[in-house]
């Protein structure tokens, strides 16, 4: 502290003591002791209170979907009344009824005359209003009845031990594949990134080192959406087995890829593939070459040369690689309901999203949240003991 | 501007992990003064420095400006201004901004501080660099910009770490004199840290000689040379060649110590009793050659000889070195090219006068020279 | 001679290793294997953009209906695409309000503080980079929630997304700063400057360019944001999430169209920002 108000003078120094103080305590440090004391805060809901949460929650889900309805049949009414827009205005559903299955049957706005469309229109906004009336009713009931003895809560274990099997199982398998997707990450990158580190012609370095940053840089969601094409029904791979024979497509013989854990996985190792490259890239290129030429000299087999030389020296980068594509793969909420389409098992995360917004336990929430933590955080400390590096290497 | 004293009053300086980097000294520096502290790297000079700009605070004793005692006193607080070792001009600033940074921190409005260096540039010849920036400058230049901008907020004291040590030699000779010229007309005290024996003798008034975190020695240049009152100092400044024995005999002024060459004598400065182990000393440029016609008498007895094998000549120009072995002692004798090459014979006998003979307790020699 | 890959009579083996040839044949693997490598990361995205001018409702490169442009000129239409445009950047403007100043306080303490408790702090300050997205997501809604009865939304999301954009800015303030002569600070000071004066006058000059490298990768992690974003929203959007929530339902060109125009930004500003650090080299 002292040595803070030498450099700094006391006025600065209590700015930034208090910046800091405050980013930890609202930003990381309460917000985690909170999802902890929720986790392991049991609410033994009477079946009442439970009940008008799921009416609550539902209500909600309806009123934002007319909301939704009202907004296409306005913007058909706008545009040119010939154009038939299905496909285009597909019900965006929003966050709350994210993977609920009536989502897909929803009523298609009647794409008829505009006269016809100010009509439902009307129609709709006075659903939406006899809703909004219908929530408050609700939320008012609710509101009684937690006050009163709806909700009793407890410290105890139970929100982790009433852990479903099953959710126990999709739990163990996230974090089996994440695995997977980290080792099999650094199986593909690893001779890429070496092989970019050790290039000097500066022209061919420049640019695959763009090779590299404008996949990195483009959107994580749109690089899992260019690979739905691909493995849709009749997506380009189906086109393409179709095309060499293997199956008929124009006969419906099309491979459904999607929503298969296959996919999920392969979307996932190119998705999160380019967090594995930059460290390992980084830390090879720190390597003196000359020591690569060096061993090579001395007669070690390119084996020895990587096994003794390069990879003790990129382990740093190895171990960020690896703790950033497990921490991305196991929290990875956007392939899986992405390519996943709610058909496919689900992923930890996805369960995590769904105690919180469709069956509002949100201490069970907490305490899978935790859990995966949990999980992350003894990863992290595994990496670091196996490649024997600290946090501040860690964190470059 | 007008130049204070500065007073060190049983500082010392001991670092958290233990180490002391100044043992408690006493110091004082005259008002006005051109003082150099000289030392090899990490003898506690820089501590010293630190603790004057109130960089460090001593962990025993108190430092006094003007008699003023400066505990706790920040830096910026001081009437002190630094010179640092790499000059630490501000890369981001033009010389003038860099210059007037001082006055800046004082409130000067800007168009008086933009005058003032102005000013304070042509003081150091820099006249119409003002708005360059300092990278675009040379060496020289860059070091007047440094010493404008430690002007400029008209210090009491003023403290140079180093500052000429990365210009070449002929540079650094011209900067010398640049600043005597400069301590001259603003009459400011300098407090000059070096590790050159050169700039130290020929710009310091006085000079202190610093060793392992404590001062040996605080005396004028000539008295250093001359006259050293250790062994550090003795062989830390300039050249010596050294021989040990016993002292024999010590009436008044003069001290015999019977050595491996034979008994030798010089002034008893020290006090040195009978049967002290001594260290006998002689510089190289005060030792000649006695060419078998025995001398005047009279001056023969003021006279130390003894005889030594040639190994080696060097010829420098106008000066020859030639390197002797007596015994184990190897010997460095430094002399004017008379141009008489014949007298140069494998044996030879050496000569040097008692009152360049210096004698001393033993103590810690410096391992290398200033 | 014909005995160069043997061993010699006491039976070490011939340096000089691998013979040219065998080399040779390894590189070219290598090197082929790398050109896969980036076939595959480019193919899906080409594939993306092709079709976003395909005149076919589903979006395919298979079925060729005709070039169109139409998926690009529905993008302005679309009231809730446009409405979670401005949604991100009221966040992304938010979120660099709020991480420059957190990363640089804990960047200048963490530069100057010796004692033991740096580690610490430093790991809790380096956590939420570590940590899932959907953690703070989760937490930060939470967080607001119980203690202020703040409801999920724009706040939320913003500073759920602040607390490791945060982290980011930091390290990137603090591998600056470590580059920092200190002694400059130090001149000043003997100058006489105050240590404000010395923060405003020679700190921050130096740090600078870094401030504005780090609103721009701030602005750009904030508005690419999907994992965080999507926990901590609640019922609002932005464009990514709702990208995100159409993406699920039936495929559009329209997000092809989106695509294109966040490939053809991204492109523009890695050539460029790849030319530039070139001709400074």
């Amino acid at each position: 502290m002292g040595e803070l108000v030498r450099s700094y003078g006391k006025g600065l120094t209590t700015i930034f003591v208090g910046f800091v103080a405050l980013w930890i305590l609202l930003m990381i440090v309460v917000p985690q002791i909170t999802m902890i004391d929720r986790a392991f805060t049991y609410e033994d809901r009477g079946g009442e209170t439970a009940m008008l949460a799921i009416e609550i929650n539902r209500a909600y889900t309806k009123r934002f979907q007319l909301e939704q309805q009202v907004q296409q049949a306005e913007n058909a009414a706008d545009a040119d009344t010939g154009l038939s827009a299905p496909s285009v205005s597909a019900p965006s559903v929003g966050a709350p009824s994210a993977t609920t299955p009536s989502a897909g049957g929803l009523p298609q706005p009647s794409a008829g005359g505009v006269a016809n469309g100010q009509a439902d229109v009307e129609a709709l906004e006075a659903e939406i209003a006899e809703l909004t009336a219908k929530i408050e009713e609700l939320e008012a009931l609710e509101e009684q009845s937690t006050g009163e003895a709806g909700v009793q809560a407890e410290y105890s274990l139970r929100n982790f031990t009433t852990m479903s099997g099953i959710h126990f199982q999709i739990f163990v398998m996230t974090l089996v594949y994440a695995f997977c997707v980290t080792i099999l990450s650094f199986l593909i990158c690893y001779p890429v990134a070496f092989v970019i580190a050790t290039t000097t012609n500066r022209n061919r370095l420049a640019l695959m080192m763009l090779g590299l940053v404008i996949p990195y840089a483009i959107n994580e969601l749109l690089r899992i959406f260019s690979w739905i094409m691909i493995l849709e029904k009749n997506g380009i791979l189906n086109s393409f087995l179709s095309f060499i024979g293997i199956i008929d497509i124009d006969a419906g013989e099309g491979i459904r890829f999607v929503a298969s854990n296959g996919a999920v996985f392969t979307v996932m190792v190119y998705a999160y593939v380019l967090f594995m490259v930059f460290p390992i890239y980084n830390t090879i290129d720190t390597l003196d070459k000359n020591q690569i030429e060096a061993a090579r000299d001395l007669g070690a087999s390119a084996w020895k040369i990587h096994t003794r030389v390069v990879i003790p020296h990129a382990k740093p980068g190895i171990a960020v690689g690896s703790i950033m594509t497990f921490m991305l793969s196991a929290g990875s909420i956007a392939v899986p309901e992405i390519v996943g389409r709610g058909l496919h098992p689900d992923w930890f995360s996805q369960l995590i999203y769904r105690r919180f917004f469709e069956a509002d336990a949100w201490n069970q929430g907490s305490a899978y949240s935790l859990a995966l933590l949990v999980a992350c955080i003894a990863f992290i400390f595994a990496t670091m003991a196996l490649f024997k590096v600290g946090v501040r290497d860690i964190a470059k | 501007m007008r130049g204070q004293d500065v007073f060190l009053d049983g500082v010392k300086m001991t670092y958290p992990n233990g180490f002391t980097a100044v043992h408690e000294t006493e110091l004082m520096i005259n008002a006005g003064e051109f003082f150099s502290i000289l030392g090899s790297s990490g003898c506690g000079k820089t501590t010293i420095l630190r603790m004057i700009s109130g960089f460090l605070d001593p962990t025993a004793g108190a430092i006094s400006i003007g008699g003023v005692k400066m505990n706790g006193i920040g830096p910026n607080r001081r009437p002190t201004a630094l010179i640092f070792q790499n000059l630490a001009l501000f890369p981001l600033m033009p010389v003038w901004e860099n210059v007037a940074f001082g006055l800046e921190a004082r409130g000067v409005p800007k168009a008086k501080r933009r005058q003032r260096a102005e000013e304070l540039l042509e003081l150091v010849a820099l006249y119409g660099q003002a708005d360059k920036m300092p990278t675009e400058l040379s060496g020289g230049q860059r070091q007047r910009v440094a010493v404008a901008r430690a002007l400029a907020v008209e210090p009491a004291v003023l403290l140079l770490d180093e500052p000429l040590s990365a210009l070449d030699l002929k540079l650094r000779q011209h900067m010398r004199a640049e600043l005597k010229e400069i301590q001259r007309k603003t009459s400011v005290t300098f407090i000059y840290i070096t590790h050159d024996q050169g700039e130290a003798l020929a710009m310091s008034d006085r000079v202190a000689v610093m060793n392992e975190g404590r001062i040996e020695q605080v005396a004028t240049a000539d008295e250093i040379y001359n006259r050293p009152q250790t062994p550090f100092t003795a062989t830390f400044v300039g050249e010596q060649n050294v021989f040990t024995g016993k002292v024999t005999s010590a009436v008044g002024n003069e001290v015999a110590v019977e050595t491996r060459h034979g008994t030798l004598y010089g002034v008893n400065r020290n006090d040195l009793a009978v049967g002290d182990e001594a260290l006998v000393m002689v510089r190289p440029e005060r030792i000649g050659l006695l060419n078998g016609e025995a001398g005047d008498p009279e001056k023969m007895v003021q006279l130390n000889t003894l005889s030594a094998r040639l190994q080696r000549r060097d010829l420098e120009g106008a000066l020859i070195n030639l390197y002797l072995t007596a015994g184990e002692n190897d010997i460095h004798v430094n002399m004017h090219n008379t141009g008489d090459e014949a007298s140069f014979a494998d044996e030879m006998k050496l000569a040097f006068r008692h009152r360049d003979t210096v004698i001393m307790r033993p103590g810690s020699i410096a391992r290398d020279r200033a | 001679m014909s005995v160069a890959t043997g061993t010699d009579p006491i039976g070490v083996k011939h340096s000089g290793a691998q013979p040219r040839v065998e080399r040779d044949w390894a590189n070219a693997i290598l090197n082929g294997y790398v050109m896969v490598f980036f076939a595959v990361m480019f193919l899906p995205l080409l594939f993306m953009i092709a079709a976003a001018f395909n005149a076919s409702p589903t979006p395919s490169i298979t079925d060729w209906q005709g070039f169109t442009l139409r998926w690009f000129r529905e993008l302005p239409n679309d009231q809730r695409m446009i409405q979670g445009l401005w949604h991100s950047l009221i966040i992304a403007a938010g979120v660099i309000v709020i991480s420059i100043p957190l990363g640089l306080s804990g960047a200048f303490i963490l530069t100057r503080m010796r004692s033991r408790g740096s580690s610490l702090l430093y790991t809790v300050l380096v956590s939420p980079v570590l940590v899932p997205g959907i953690i703070l997501g989760v937490t930060t809604m939470i967080f607001w929630r119980d203690f202020f009865g703040v409801q999920a939304g724009l706040f939320t999301a913003m500073a759920a997304q602040s607390s490791f954009i945060a982290s980011y800015c930091m390290l990137m303030f603090m591998a600056r700063l470590q580059r920092q002569d200190r002694v400059l600070e130090e001149a000043a000071l003997d100058l006489g400057a105050s240590p404000v004066m010395v923060f405003r006058r020679i700190t921050l000059p130096f740090l600078m360019p870094t401030i504005l490298t780090a609103c721009v990768i701030a602005f750009l992690q904030s508005i690419e944001n999907y994992n965080t974003t999507f926990f901590a929203i609640g019922g609002s959007w932005t464009l990514v999430t709702e990208i995100g929530s159409r993406m699920r339902f039936g495929l559009s060109p329209m997000i092809n169209a989106i695509g294109v125009i966040f490939v053809a930004i991204t492109i523009i500003v890695a050539v460029t920002h790849t030319v530039v650090t070139r001709k400074r080299a």
